[in-house]
C-alpha cells in the first residue's frame, strides 16, 4: 500500500511529463473510439442502404444466374408467374415480394453515352419490397407504360430534366440491338450513391417486350418481418427447392451483400492497425516517460536497495506509476473519444468531405455518416490504455530495478 | 561477542584489463555499541569497505562475518536485502530523501516495508524519533521546505527508527556547515548512548574525527592505524 502511494505521489513529480505522456495515450484512444464509432456507423448504414435500397432481405433466383449475376445475363431467367415462388411467398414470415429484370444498356442523351443498369419492376408490387417511391424527389413514381426513373447523380451527368425523353440501346435476349425510348417522369435522390448515378428503372412489362424475354424475370426480392429472419428462411426455402430437384436457390441479405461485408472487414482491419498505432505510441511514450525517471531517480533507487527493498518492489513502484498515466490517459482519452462519438453520432461527417469529393468508394451511403455506439470498445480500449502502459513499463522498470545499489547511489 | 568481523577482505575493481585494487586484506572487529570512524584520504577505500559492510558491494575475495555466526558471502541477492532491511540503517552524504513524501513518511518508508509492526506502534516509533532528532512540529514538511541540516536529520531518523544494530554513515556531515555538522554528530552521538546502536561512519573531516571512539585509518585499502579510547590523537 505504502508503495503504491509513492508510485502515485511519483507521477506528481514531472506534472508536464506526466500530462504529455497521458496525452499521448489520450490522442491514441480518442483516434481509435472515433474510428471505431465511425466503422460501426458506416458498416450499419451501409448495409441498411443497400438491403433496403438495392438487395431486400432475400432473393430467389437460378443458381447459375447467381454466378454471373454481375454481368446481368438474359440467360437463366425464371418465369415471372411462378407457381413455386407464389407457394412459399404464403411463408407467414414473408411481407411482400416482387419480380424484377435486371439488364445493361447504355443512356443516351443526344450528345453522348453512358452505360447504366436498367432495372424493369413491378410498378405495384416493387414499391412494397423496396420502397423507392418515398425518396422521388422530382416527378412521381413509376407508371405501367413507356416510362423511366432515373437518379439525381445521373440525370445530372446526362443533363436529363424530369419529361425529357431518354434512349436506352441495349442487347436483346437473341444478341440483336434494341433501343427504348422513355419519357423520363421521375429523379430519384436516395442515401445509395450507386442507384443515383447508374439505375434506370423501367416497368417490367416494357423491359420483357424489348428484351423479347417473354414473362422471365432475373429475380425475385423478397421482404420479410425482420431482416434476420432471411437466414433462416433461406435454409428453408432451398431445403424444399433442393428436394423438388430445382435449380432455384434462395439468398440471405449477408450473401447478398457479401463484397460490402468484406469491404467492412477491410475496415476493421483498419481498426487493428489502429490498435497497433496505440500501441505504438503508449509504449514509446512510457517506456521514455519510465527510463527518464528511472535516471533520475538512480540515488533513490540505491537508497531503496539499501533499505531493503527488492528489485521487484522497485519494478512495482515503477509499473503502478505508469499504471496511473494509462489510467490518466485511458481517462482523458475515453472522455475525449465519448464526445468525439456523441458529436459524429448528432451531427455526423460527410463521406465526400472525408474522402476528398468525387467519389465514395462504393460506400452506398451518399448523405452524412453518422457514427455508432459501441459501450463495449470503449470498455475496451480503456482497459487496453492501461495494460500497455504497465507492459510497456515492465523492461525499463527492472533495467533501473536491476542497477546496481552502488552505482546507483554514487553514480554522479 | 563482535557484531562484525572482516577477514583478509579484498575489493578489486576490473576497469578494462586494468584491475584496480580498492581494498587490500583488511581484517577489522567491530564490537556492538561501538562508534567509530574511519578516515583516509580520498580513493583511500572508506566508501567500498562501508558499502562491503553494508552488503551493498561484494568483497573480492575474505569473509565477513555478523554476529560471529552469519556468513555474509553466503546469501543470495534476496537474502542480503532481508539483511539490510532488518539489521542495517545507512546514512549518506546526500540525505537521498523522496522528495513526494513528507519528513514523517521518509522516515515511516524505513518500517513500512518490515512486517509485523502496527499502524499506531508505527506512528509512535516515528514520532519519537523526529522528536530525538530535533524534527518536532515539522513532520509534514516535504524535503524541499527543510534546511540541509533538517534534511539529514530526517534521513539519520530513517536510519534509526527500526532501531537496527549497525548505522553505517559515508560522509554524514560532507555537505553540512560546521553548525549543522557538530548537531549531527551529537544527535549520532546521542543515539549511540541511548539505543546502543553501533555507528560506523567515514569522513575526512577532523571535526567529525574528535567524536569517534574508535579511528580507524586507511591508506590505498589497507588499515594503517587502529585506535580505541576517549581522548584519540586525532590527526589534523
Amino acid at each position: 500500500m505504502f508503495l503504491t502511494k509513492l508510485a502515485l505521489r511519483n507521477l506528481t513529480r514531472h506534472k508536464k511529463r506526466t500530462v504529455i505522456t497521458s496525452l499521448v495515450i489520450s490522442f491514441g484512444i480518442f483516434i481509435f473510439l472515433v474510428s471505431d464509432s465511425l466503422m460501426v456507423g458506416l458498416s450499419d448504414m451501409s448495409l441498411d442502404n443497400n438491403v433496403d435500397l438495392q438487395t431486400a432481405h432475400l432473393q430467389i433466383m437460378e443458381e447459375e444466374y447467381w454466378a454471373n449475376k454481375d454481368e446481368m445475363p438474359l440467360d437463366n431467367l425464371l418465369k415471372e408467374d411462378n407457381k413455386i415462388i407464389k407457394e412459399i411467398s404464403n411463408n407467414p414470415q414473408v411481407k411482400a415480394y416482387t419480380p424484377r429484370l435486371y439488364f445493361t444498356a447504355t443512356i443516351n442523351n443526344g450528345r453522348e453515352d453512358y452505360p447504366v443498369k436498367v432495372i424493369g419492376i413491378n410498378t405495384k408490387k416493387d414499391v412494397e419490397v423496396i420502397k423507392l417511391d418515398e425518396y422521388i424527389l422530382e416527378g412521381e413514381m413509376l407508371q405501367e407504360g413507356k416510362f423511366a426513373i432515373i437518379g439525381k447523380g445521373l440525370s445530372e451527368l446526362m443533363d436529363f430534366r424530369v419529361n425529357d425523353y431518354i434512349t436506352l440501346l441495349f442487347k436483346t435476349k437473341e444478341g440483336t440491338y434494341n433501343t427504348i425510348d422513355a419519357k423520363l417522369i421521375g429523379l430519384l435522390d436516395t442515401p445509395h450513391p450507386n442507384i443515383n448515378k447508374q439505375n434506370v428503372y423501367i416497368p417490367l412489362l416494357l423491359g420483357q417486350n424489348s428484351l423479347n424475354t417473354g414473362d422471365k424475370v432475373s429475380r425475385f426480392l423478397f421482404n420479410l418481418e425482420t431482416r434476420e429472419q432471411s437466414i433462416q428462411l433461406a435454409e428453408q426455402f432451398n431445403r424444399r427447392f433442393s428436394q423438388d430437384g430445382m435449380s432455384l436457390k434462395a439468398y440471405n441479405w449477408e450473401k447478398l451483400s457479401y463484397e460490402m461485408l468484406a469491404m467492412l472487414k477491410q475496415g476493421n482491419i483498419e481498426n487493428l492497425v489502429m490498435l497497433f498505432i496505440i500501441i505504438i505510441l503508449a509504449t514509446a511514450g512510457v517506456i521514455n516517460t519510465v527510463i527518464l525517471s528511472a535516471l533520475e531517480r538512480l540515488e533513490e533507487i540505491g537508497m531503496m536497495k539499501a533499505l531493503g527493498l527488492r528489485a521487484y518492489e522497485i519494478v512495482y513502484i515503477f509499473v503502478i506509476e505508469a499504471a496511473g498515466i494509462g489510467i490518466i490517459g485511458s481517462t482523458i482519452g475515453v472522455i475525449l473519444g465519448g464526445i468525439g462519438v456523441y458529436l459524429l453520432k448528432e451531427v455526423g461527417i460527410s463521406l465526400s468531405m472525408m474522402t476528398g469529393g468525387e467519389t465514395t468508394f462504393g460506400i452506398p451511403i451518399a448523405e452524412n455518416i453518422y457514427g455508432g455506439w459501441n459501450p463495449e470498445t470503449f470498455f475496451f480500449i480503456f482497459i487496453f490504455g492501461i495494460l500497455v502502459s504497465v507492459l510497456a513499463s515492465i523492461l525499463p522498470a527492472r533495467w533501473g530495478a536491476k542497477k546496481d545499489p552502488v552505482k546507483a547511489l554514487y553514480h554522479k | 561477542m563482535s557484531l562484525l568481523k572482516l577477514k583478509n577482505v579484498e575489493k578489486v575493481y576490473h576497469q578494462g584489463k586494468i584491475d584496480v585494487p580498492a581494498i587490500r586484506g583488511i581484517s577489522l572487529e567491530i564490537e556492538k555499541g561501538e562508534f567509530t570512524t574511519i578516515f583516509g584520504p580520498s580513493g583511500s577505500g572508506k566508501t567500498t569497505l562501508l558499502n562491503i559492510i553494508g552488503c551493498l558491494d561484494k568483497p573480492t575475495d575474505g569473509e565477513i562475518y555478523y554476529e560471529a555466526e552469519k556468513k555474509l558471502s553466503t546469501l543470495t541477492k534476496n537474502e542480503l536485502s532481508d539483511f539490510r532491511r532488518y539489521n542495517l540503517g545507512f546514512i549518506f552524504q546526500g540525505h537521498n530523501l523522496i522528495p513526494v513524501l513528507t519528513a514523517f513518511e521518509n522516515v515511516e518508508f524505513a518500517i513500512r516495508i518490515i512486517d509485523g509492526i502496527s499502524k499506531k506502534e508505527r506512528r509512535e516509533k516515528v514520532l519519537d524519533i523526529l522528536n530525538s532528532v530535533g524534527l518536532e512540529g515539522l513532520e509534514d514538511r516535504r524535503p524541499n521546505e527543510l534546511s540541509g541540516g533538517q534534511k539529514q536529520r530526517v534521513a539519520i531518523a530513517r536510519a534509526l527508527v527500526k532501531n537496527p544494530k549497525l548505522v553505517l554513515a559515508d560522509e554524514p556531515t560532507a555537505n553540512l556547515d560546521s553548525e549543522n555538522s557538530q548537531e549531527i554528530l551529537n544527535i549520532m552521538l546521542k543515539m549511540n548512548k541511548k539505543l546502543g546502536t553501533t555507528f560506523i561512519f567515514s569522513t575526512h573531516d577532523p571535526q567529525v574525527m574528535e567524536y569517534a571512539r574508535r579511528l580507524i585509518e586507511i591508506r590505498d585499502g589497507k588499515v594503517t592505524h587502529d585506535e580505541q579510547g576517549e581522548n584519540l590523537d586525532v590527526p589534523h
